[in-house]
C-alpha cells in the first residue's frame, strides 16, 4: 500500500536539523539508530514512499518530519492519536512590525531589533516554539513606550474630543481603539482597568499623557501580542469548537496578509458574518487580492525554500576558480529565484509545475551575462526564457546552486539534501560525531562521482547518503556557482541519477538523466504536492501537523494535486475544519 | 542611582578596529570600596563561547622539554590530545592520575593570554556529547544530548548568584545569526542573545544616570502600573483557557513579574557610571563581519560595566554559531569559517593555520575581558578575583565534527575556590569505534559542576546524568 510506511523517518525527523525534540528520551537511541534508520528506509523503498505525504494513516501515525516523540500505542494495538492541538499564538517580529504598521501607521519596524522568533521545522511562526523570556517581555515594554509616545499624538489629532479632554473622552477612545488592538471588543474589566491606568497618567502629566500610559499597556497585552482564542458555543464537529467572529477575522487576516484584520473584516466580525465557510471564502477572496498577501506569502516561500540563506559573505566562493562570480552575482540571483517564485505563485495556472519546471526566469543584464544568455539590456529585472534542455525552474537557479555547493567545487549531498527535505518533506540527520565531512579537494581528473564515492561505498555512510548523493549527482552539469558545464575532471559529466523511496506518477521509478527530467518527475510526483501542502499548512496554521490532521491535509492535498495552484491552496486553507475550528487545549 | 557616582561620563568604544584602551576605567578609578567591609563581594560569572572548532594542535600548552606542534608539518587528522592510555572516564577518583604543571608553556593559540597566567586553569581532555552535526551548539551550555534539555550553566549559576539585580543574566553575541540557542532557562525555554550593542546599552544602561531622576521615578512608578495590568489581563484570561494556552501566557507572565520585580532595582559601585557609546557606524552595523572586533569589544565593554554597576552578575558572550559562515577579514580571513576553514582543518595547511590565528584572536579577547575586569576595583581586589570566565567551544574540529577534547579554559578563581595558574592534562582511554555517545576522557559536565559548586550551589549534578560522574576535585589543587 502506497501510504504504509515504517515510522523510521519519523524517528529521523526528530532528530534533523529542522526538528527540534521536546524531549531528550529518544536522543541516544536515535543517534544509535541513525545509521540504521536510513538503513531500513532503503531496504524498503515503499516505506519511504508515502513519507511525504503520510501526515497519519493507521499504519503512519506520525509522519515525516514531526518531533512528536514516541507515539503511544492504546491497548488495542493501535495507535492512541493526540487531538490537533490550537495553542495561543504569539506574534512573530514580521506580524508585529505589520500590525503597528496597520494599528498606528508606524513604519520604523520596532520588532528588528527585538531578540529573534524561535524556529521550528524552518518557519518563525510555529506556535509550540515560541517562548517570551524577560529579556522579550521588556522590550515589549520598552517598543511600547515609544509606539505610544509616537503614536499617542496623532491618534489624539482624530479624536474630536481631545481638545476636552476628561474621562469619558477616555473612555470612548479606549473603547474604540482598543477593539482595533485587541482584535475584538474589549471586555468590562479590561477597559475600567485601562481606564484606572489613564488615570493615574492624566493626573501626574495631563490628559495626553494619561492616553500614552493607556497605549503602553495595551502594547504589552497579551491580547495585543498574542493571538489568544477562546472560542465561542455553536455548532461543530465532535471535539471541536467554533471561533467567535472576532477570532476568526483575526485567524484569516493573519493567514492571508501576515497583519491584523481591515476595516471590512472588523466589520464582518461585529455583523457575526464569518461563520460559514462561503462566507469566510468571500472575505479570503477579497484578502488574496491585498497587496500585503504577495509580501505574506513571500515570507512563507522564503521560510519554506531557506532563501533568507542565500546571503552575501555567507555563500562564498574560491576566487581564482570562479572569477565571474560575487556578491553582487548572488544578491542579483537570490532577486531572481525569488521574483520567480512570486511569479509562479500569483500568476502561473500550475504553479507547481512551474516552479519546477518553467523554462523562464527573471533576469537583469548582469544576470543574464553571468548565465550567458540573451538578456534585457539593462538593470531592471525582465522576463528571460531559457534553453529547457538546460534550465528547468527553482533547482536550475544560480541562486540555489551555488547556495549548495562547497567554496571550490559542486556539493551533491547538499543539493540532493535541498530536494529531500524541501521538496519531499524526509529529514535526514547530520553526520554523526567524529566523520569527516570534508570532501578530497578537486584534482584535474577527478569528477564529483568519484570525490564522493566513499559516502556510497562505506556502509555506514551509505545508509543516509543514498537518499542524497543519487539525487545531487544528478545536477552534475551545474558547477560550483550554478554555471554550465560539460566536463567535470577532465571527462563528461554524467547526470544520471535516483531518487530513493518517492511515489512518481503513473508509477515511473525514481531514475533520471539529468536535472530538468528529475525537475518534471519531481512536478507530477503526489509526494512533492503533499510536501508542498504540508509546508504551507505549518506556516498557516502555525504549527505542525498532527495525525489527526490527516483528513485535513489530504484535502488540501486534493485541491494542490487537481491545479497545482498556489492560490487556490491558500483559499482552500481557509476552508478547512482545522481553520474553521479550534480544539479546546485541554480543559481550564 | 542615589547611590552610584554619576557625574562622570563615560566613554565606550573607539575608532572601529581599534584595540580598546578603556578610558573610562582611567578616568574613574575609584578611591575607596564602594561595598565596604560587610561580607565579600558578590561572586560573577560569564561563560565566553567560541564556535566552528579549533586547531587542538597548537592551542594546548606543552611540558617543559615537549616539542612544539612544528609549524610546517602536514595536516594530522590523529589528534587526540591528553595522555593515552588508561581510563580517565572518572576523574573524582583519586587513584586517577593526570598531570598537573604550573611551569607549562604556551603555544600559540593560547599565547595572547600569557599574561593572565596566574589567573588560568587550562584543562585538556574533557569530552562532551551533544548532538550530531551542528546541535553541540545547543548543548554547550547545557550538557544536554538533545538541544536544549535542560537548564543551561549560565542560568543555573544566575539562579544562585544574580540577587536581585536588574539584569538576571546578560546573554549577548557577535554575529549570532539564528543559529539557535544554547542558553536555557530550562527544558524548552531557550535565551536568545543579543547581537545589537546599542539595544543592549538602551536596555541596560537607560536608568544610570539619567538627565532627571525624577523623570526615572516616575516612569518607574508608571511601568510598574503597566505591567500590573498586563499580568492582571493574563490572570483574567487564564480563567477561560485550556491547558496548553494557559502554559503560553504563563511563560509571558513569568517573564513580566521578572521585570517588574526588578524595576527597583538599582547601579551601585563606586566604578560604576553610565557609559557613553561611540555613533554607530551605520544601521545594522552589527551584522557585518567587518565590524566583529568592535562589536565584540562593545559588548564586552558593556558587561565590565554593568558588572562594574552590579546590574547584572552573570554573561554570555557568544562568537558566530553552530555553523558559523562569518569571515574574519581583519584577520586576512576572507573565507567562510565553516565551510571554508572548519570542514577544511585536517585538510589542508592554508586551514590550519588561520583556525590557529582565529583562535588566538579569541583569546587575545579573552585576555582584554580579562584586563577589563581586572581594572575595576572591588574590596581589597578588583571585580576579576570575584569572577570565573568559562572559555567553552561546541566542537574539536570542524571537519569531523566531533566533541572529544574540547576547548575549555578557565579564567579567574571564584575568591579562591579554584586553583588558578595551571595546566591540568587529563587521562584519556582509547578512542571507541562508532560509539556514541562517547567519551575517553573526562566529561565536560564534570568540569561544568565544579564552576556551578564554585558559585555556591550544592547541585549534585549537572546536564545529562548519565554523562556527569561528579566534581573535578583537582581543579581545586
Amino acid at each position: 500500500m502506497a501510504r504504509t510506511r515504517i515510522s523510521l523517518i519519523a524517528v529521523l525527523g526528530a532528530r534533523a536539523g529542522l526538528v527540534k525534540g521536546p524531549g531528550s528520551s529518544l536522543a541516544l537511541g536515535t543517534a544509535l539508530l541513525c545509521g540504521l534508520a536510513c538503513t531500513g528506509s532503503i531496504a524498503d523503498n515503499s516505506s519511504l514512499r508515502s513519507g511525504a505525504r503520510g501526515a497519519g494513516t493507521e499504519n503512519d501515525p506520525v509522519g515525516s518530519g514531526p518531533a512528536g516523540g514516541p507515539v503511544a500505542i492504546g491497548p488495542d494495538g493501535k495507535p492512541v492519536l493526540p487531538p490537533s492541538t490550537t495553542v495561543v499564538r504569539r506574534l512573530s517580529r514580521t506580524e508585529y512590525n505589520n500590525t503597528v504598521r496597520d494599528l498606528l501607521g508606524d513604519t520604523t519596524h520596532p520588532a528588528a531589533d527585538f531578540l529573534v522568533d524561535e524556529t521550528k521545522l524552518g518557519f518563525d511562526n510555529i506556535a509550540e516554539a515560541q517562548t517570551t523570556s524577560p529579556v522579550r517581555a521588556e522590550q515589549y515594554m520598552l517598543a511600547g513606550e515609544k509606539l505610544a509616545a509616537t503614536a499617542g499624538a496623532e491618534l489624539l489629532a482624530k479624536l474630536p474630543c481631545a481638545a476636552a479632554g476628561g474621562a469619558a473622552c477616555a473612555a470612548q477612545f479606549i473603547g474604540e481603539f482598543g477593539q482595533r488592538a485587541y482584535r475584538r471588543p474589549l471586555s468590562e474589566a479590561e477597559a475600567t482597568r485601562l481606564l484606572s491606568v489613564f488615570q493615574q497618567g492624566s493626573s501626574a502629566g495631563g490628559f495626553k499623557h494619561g492616553i500614552e500610559l493607556a497605549l503602553r499597556l495595551m502594547l504589552s497585552s497579551p491580547s495585543f501580542l498574542f493571538r489568544v482564542e477562546l472560542g465561542q458555543a455553536g455548532q461543530a464537529p465532535a471535539g471541536l469548537q467554533p471561533l467567535s467572529p472576532w477570532e476568526m477575522a483575526s485567524r484569516l487576516s493573519y493567514l492571508l496578509l501576515g497583519t491584523m484584520p481591515d476595516s471590512a473584516l472588523f466589520q464582518a466580525a461585529g455583523e457575526s458574518a464569518l461563520g460559514t465557510k462561503a462566507q469566510i471564502k468571500v472575505q479570503a477572496e477579497r484578502l488574496v487580492n491585498d497587496p500585503r498577501a504577495k509580501a505574506n506569502i513571500a515570507h512563507l516561500q522564503a521560510q519554506w525554500l531557506d532563501l533568507g540563506s542565500i546571503q552575501a559573505n555567507r555563500v562564498m566562493k574560491d576566487a581564482k576558480l570562479f572569477p565571474n562570480f560575487n556578491n553582487e552575482v548572488l544578491q542579483l540571483a537570490k532577486q531572481e529565484t525569488e521574483t520567480f517564485v512570486d511569479d509562479v505563485v500569483w500568476n502561473a495556472q500550475d504553479g507547481v509545475k512551474a516552479l519546477l519546471t518553467g523554462n523562464y526566469s527573471f533576469m537583469n543584464d548582469k544576470l543574464a551575462t553571468f548565465y550567458g544568455v540573451t538578456g534585457p539590456a539593462g538593470a531592471a529585472f525582465e522576463k528571460v526564457q531559457l534553453d529547457p534542455a538546460r534550465r528547468s525552474g527553482l533547482l536550475t537557479q544560480v541562486g540555489i546552486l551555488a547556495r549548495y555547493a562547497h567554496q571550490t567545487q559542486t556539493a551533491p549531498t547538499l543539493r540532493g539534501k535541498f530536494v529531500r527535505e524541501r521538496l519531499l518533506c524526509n529529514l535526514i540527520p547530520p553526520p554523526p560525531p567524529t566523520v569527516n565531512a570534508k570532501l578530497p579537494d578537486p584534482t584535474p581528473t577527478t569528477n564529483a562521482r568519484e570525490r564522493s564515492a566513499h559516502h556510497l561505498a562505506d556502509p555506514s555512510c551509505k545508509a543516509c547518503h543514498d537518499l542524497l548523493d543519487p539525487i545531487g549527482l544528478g545536477f552534475e552539469h551545474y558547477d560550483a556557482v550554478g554555471a554550465w558545464q560539460e566536463q567535470d575532471g577532465g571527462k563528461p559529466v554524467d547526470t544520471s541519477g535516483f531518487v530513493n523511496g518517492a511515489e512518481f506518477s503513473g508509477g515511473q521509478t525514481g531514475s533520471f538523466n539529468g536535472v530538468p527530467e528529475l525537475a518534471t518527475k519531481l512536478a507530477a510526483s503526489p509526494d512533492v504536492r503533499a510536501c508542498i501542502t504540508k509546508q504551507w499548512f505549518r506556516f498557516a496554521y502555525g504549527r505542525e501537523e498532527t495525525p489527526a490532521d490527516a483528513g485535513v491535509l489530504s484535502t488540501l492535498d486534493a485541491a494542490l494535486s487537481a491545479t497545482g495552484n498556489f492560490r487556490e491552496l491558500l483559499l482552500s486553507l481557509t476552508q478547512t475544519d482545522a481553520f474553521m475550528y479550534r480544539t479546546p487545549a485541554g480543559s481550564p | 542611582m542615589r547611590n552610584c557616582q554619576l557625574s562622570r561620563r563615560t566613554l565606550l568604544t573607539g575608532a572601529a578596529g581599534s584595540a580598546l584602551a578603556l578610558p573610562w576605567l582611567e578616568a574613574m578609578l575609584p578611591i575607596k570600596n564602594a561595598r565596604g567591609a560587610a561580607g565579600k563581594p558578590p561572586l560573577r560569572f560569564i561563560a565566553f563561547v567560541t564556535s566552528g572548532g579549533y586547531f587542538p594542535e597548537r592551542f594546548w600548552p606543552r611540558l617543559p622539554g615537549e616539542a612544539f606542534y612544528p609549524l610546517d608539518k602536514p595536516p594530522n587528522e590523529g589528534y587526540i590530545g591528553g595522555a593515552t592510555g588508561g581510563d580517565g572516564r572518572d576523574l573524582t577518583k583519586s587513584s586517577v592520575k593526570f598531570t598537573d604543571s604550573t611551569d607549562f608553556l604556551f603555544a600559540p593559540g593560547l599565547e595572547p593570554l600569557s599574561r593572565h597566567r596566574k589567573d588560568l586553569l587550562i584543562v585538556e581532555g574533557l569530552d562532551s556529547s551533544g548532538g550530531p552535526g551542528h546541535d553541540q551548539w545547543n548543548s554547550v551550555l547545557s550538557g544536554r544530548k538533545d538541544r536544549v534539555a535542560g537548564i543551561s550553566l549560565d542560568q543555573a549559576i544566575a539562579n544562585q548568584i544574580a540577587g536581585n539585580t536588574k539584569f538576571k543574566s546578560l546573554n549577548l553575541g557577535v554575529q549570532t545569526d539564528n543559529g539557535g540557542p544554547f542558553s536555557a532557562y530550562g527544558a524548552n525555554q531557550p535565551v536568545l542573545q543579543e547581537n545589537d550593542p546599542q539595544a543592549v546599552f538602551d536596555r541596560v544602561f537607560a536608568e544610570v544616570a539619567p538627565p532627571d531622576t525624577t523623570a526615572v521615578d516616575r516612569l518607574r512608578g508608571e511601568r510598574k502600573s503597566v505591567l500590573d495590568g498586563v499580568m492582571s489581563e493574563i490572570t483574567d484570561l487564564n480563567q477561560k483557557l485550556g491547558q496548553a494556552d494557559r502554559a503560553k501566557l504563563q511563560n509571558y507572565f513569568d517573564s513580566v513579574r521578572e521585570v517588574e520585580s526588578r524595576l527597583d532595582s538599582v547601579a551601585t559601585g563606586a566604578s560604576c557610571g553610565r557609559p557613553m557609546l561611540a555613533p554607530k557606524p551605520g544601521e545594522r552595523w552589527f551584522e557585518s563581519d567587518a565590524n566583529m572586533p568592535q562589536i565584540l569589544n562593545t559588548q564586552l565593554d558593556l558587561v565590565a560595566m554593568a558588572f562594574a554597576c552590579d546590574l547584572s552578575r552573570v554573561a554570555t558572550i557568544s562568537i558566530g554559531n553552530a555553523a558559523t559562515s562569518f569571515t574574519m577579514p581583519w584577520l586576512g580571513i576572507t573565507e567562510s569559517f565553516h565551510d571554508g576553514l572548519g570542514h577544511a582543518v585536517d585538510a589542508n595547511m592554508d586551514a590550519q593555520n588561520k583556525i590557529a590565528k582565529a583562535d588566538a584572536w579569541q583569546a587575545e579577547q579573552l585576555a582584554g575581558l580579562i584586563d577589563r575586569l581586572k581594572k575595576i576595583p572591588e574590596g581589597d581586589g578588583t571585580v576579576f578575583d570575584n569572577t570565573v570566565i568559562l572559555w567553552v567551544g561546541e566542537l574539536t574540529k570542524g571537519n569531523q565534527h566531533n566533541t572529544d577534547n574540547m576547548p575549555h579554559v578557565l579564567a579567574g578563581s571564584a575568591q579562591g575556590y579554584f586553583k588558578t595558574g595551571r595546566y591540568l592534562r587529563l587521562p584519556r582511554g582509547a578512542k571507541p569505534f562508532l560509539r556514541f555517545p562517547y567519551s575517553f576522557g573526562t566529561w565536560s559536565n564534570d568540569f561544568k559542576l565544579s564552576v556551578l559548586q564554585s558559585m555556591g550551589a550544592d547541585a549534585k549534578t549537572f546536564g545529562e546524568p548519565t554523562e556527569c560522574n561528579g566534581p573535578i576535585d583537582a581543579l581545586r589543587g
